[in-house]
């Protein structure tokens, strides 16, 4: 039996069919966004429920998007932000969590992917929600600008902008780290002889 | 506007390639069966309204105005909490006055003003602090715990700070030897008892050491009588007509302590200080230096 939750009045109603077929289509890339989007604080497959959740209260608005998947892609930033913030709340004040979730990335990713992936979530903590959100969507999950501006409600030029930034940000922040660990790795040196 | 191109294309630095490869990752195969049904079935819960949040607020104000309100409020009195007394203590209040009459008792000055309180040897005034009192027939003893201590008797005032203790009246030191007395000297033995005086007078009015013995029983006697003053007037005839006899020290320690058992300290003193002067060999000089001393603070 299919539902119609959408009002009438819109020329394309949204049904609990509709967003089944997003959640199958796209909920492993979504849950990945929110991995990547969130941090290792947050479980993503919560992240993706409650994304889902928010699909299922605002069909109205999913049924009316241009593109539904910048639509979700837009909840899912909105999510992973709130999420992130109450994670590290609860972090500073010494609440139990806990950062061994299952992955989102696929088992058959080789050694220097997963390496890769944990020094670019190094570098992601390091930008803000804005730019993180323009960049992870951009550079990792492929989405174009003009999605990009619709997820996030922001003009395309101010998506390239982000962009700009988050990209220079995102390679001092690498940097950083590097030189950190030289330096780290230099001291152990020292000591060992 | 042109599309910047992507990382993943260009991988012309290090940071490129690390996004690259990490972009190229797949995502891991999904549950949709699972977890599709769990977002029906939540979805189908009902949802918290926001407005709970301003309601449960106004009401917890409301109840904690509600319990501030009903509150019992006892006005607190002035004096109810500034005397605790031990259970035999006795004391009562009078206008502003605690009246100590015995017993154990703490007084705490209220915060504003001062406590004052009468025991039946001093006066006190407590301000800003406690004192303990223990008050018995014969003296009050004091000790201020905190604050300050006015203490007034016999036209003194004493200012008593905290840690400080005092006890009126002073208690005399007097020393075990010096209330031995003189060994019974066995004249007028075989009279009777009515005949007793009659026969200490008239071995009085005779001369040597049986009239200045005689004199010092019939003092002894009269003390014991409760006629103090003709005690008095028999120990000082003896030492007016033998100031160095036999019996002069034990003349002067009788005289003396009948004095201090009649509080007539000045006259005591007096006595004292005789004693020491005409006995300055006698082992008893020490004891009667200190008890001199202990009744000069009255």
């Amino acid at each position: 039996m299919e539902h119609t939750i959408a009002s009438r009045q819109y020329s394309e109603p949204c049904t609990v069919e509709d967003v089944r077929v997003l959640y199958a289509r796209h909920g492993a890339e979504l849950r990945l966004t929110l991995a990547r989007l969130a941090g290792r604080l947050v479980d993503p497959d919560d992240l993706l429920h409650e994304v889902f959740l928010v699909a299922m209260r605002n069909c109205t608005q999913l049924g009316r998007a241009t593109s539904r998947r910048a639509w979700l892609f837009g909840v899912a930033t909105k999510v992973a932000a709130t999420q992130r913030r109450s994670a590290t709340l609860r972090s500073f004040f010494g609440l139990g969590l806990v950062e061994n979730h299952p992955s989102p990335e696929s088992p058959q990713r080789s050694l220097e992917q997963r390496q890769a992936g944990e020094r670019v979530q190094q570098g992601l903590s390091k930008l803000s929600e804005a730019k993180r959100s323009v960049f992870v969507l951009y550079e990792l999950q492929g989405l174009k600008g003009e999605e990009i501006a619709e997820a996030l409600a922001i003009p395309l030029k101010t998506v390239w902008t982000r962009l700009f930034h988050a990209r220079r940000e995102f390679e001092q922040a690498l940097a950083r780290l590097e030189a950190m660990e030289l330096r780290r790795a230099g001291l152990d040196e020292e000591k060992t002889r | 506007m042109t599309e910047t191109p992507r990382w993943l294309e260009t991988r012309d630095t290090e940071a490129a390639r690390l996004v690259a490869l990490t972009a190229a990752v797949e995502p891991r195969s999904l549950d949709v069966a699972a977890g599709w049904r769990q977002v029906l079935i939540d979805s189908g819960r009902p949802r918290r309204s926001w407005l709970l949040i301003p309601a449960w607020v106004a009401s917890m104000a409301l109840g904690a105005l509600l319990v501030l309100w009903l509150w019992p409020h006892v006005a607190p009195s002035r004096f109810a909490p500034t005397v605790e007394a031990a259970s035999d203590a006795r004391w009562s209040q009078k206008a502003d006055e605690v009246v100590l009459e015995a017993g154990r008792l703490s007084l705490r000055a209220p915060r504003s003003g001062a406590l004052m309180a009468t025991t039946p040897h001093v006066r006190l005034e407590v301000v800003r602090g406690r004192v303990a009192a223990d008050v018995t027939s014969s003296h009050t003893a004091l000790r201020v715990e905190s604050g300050e201590t006015v203490v007034r008797a016999a036209e003194r005032v004493w200012r008593l700070g905290a840690g400080d203790a005092m006890s009126w009246p002073v208690q005399p030191d007097i020393a075990p030897q010096l209330l031995g007395g003189a060994p019974p000297l066995g004249l007028c033995e075989a009279s009777a008892p009515a005949q007793l005086v009659d026969c200490l007078e008239l071995e009085s009015r005779g001369a040597g050491m049986r009239a200045e013995a005689a004199l010092y029983e019939l003092g002894a006697l009269r003390a014991r009588q409760g006629r103090r003053e003709a005690a008095l007037d028999a120990w000082r005839a003896s030492l007016a007509r033998f100031p160095t006899g036999v019996l002069h020290p034990e003349v002067r320690l009788a005289l003396l302590l009948e004095l201090i058992a009649a509080e007539r300290y000045p006259e005591a003193i007096r006595v004292a200080h005789d004693f020491e002067a005409a006995c300055p060999d006698d082992a008893r000089v020490g004891d009667v230096a200190r008890l001199r001393k202990s009744v000069s603070r009255q």
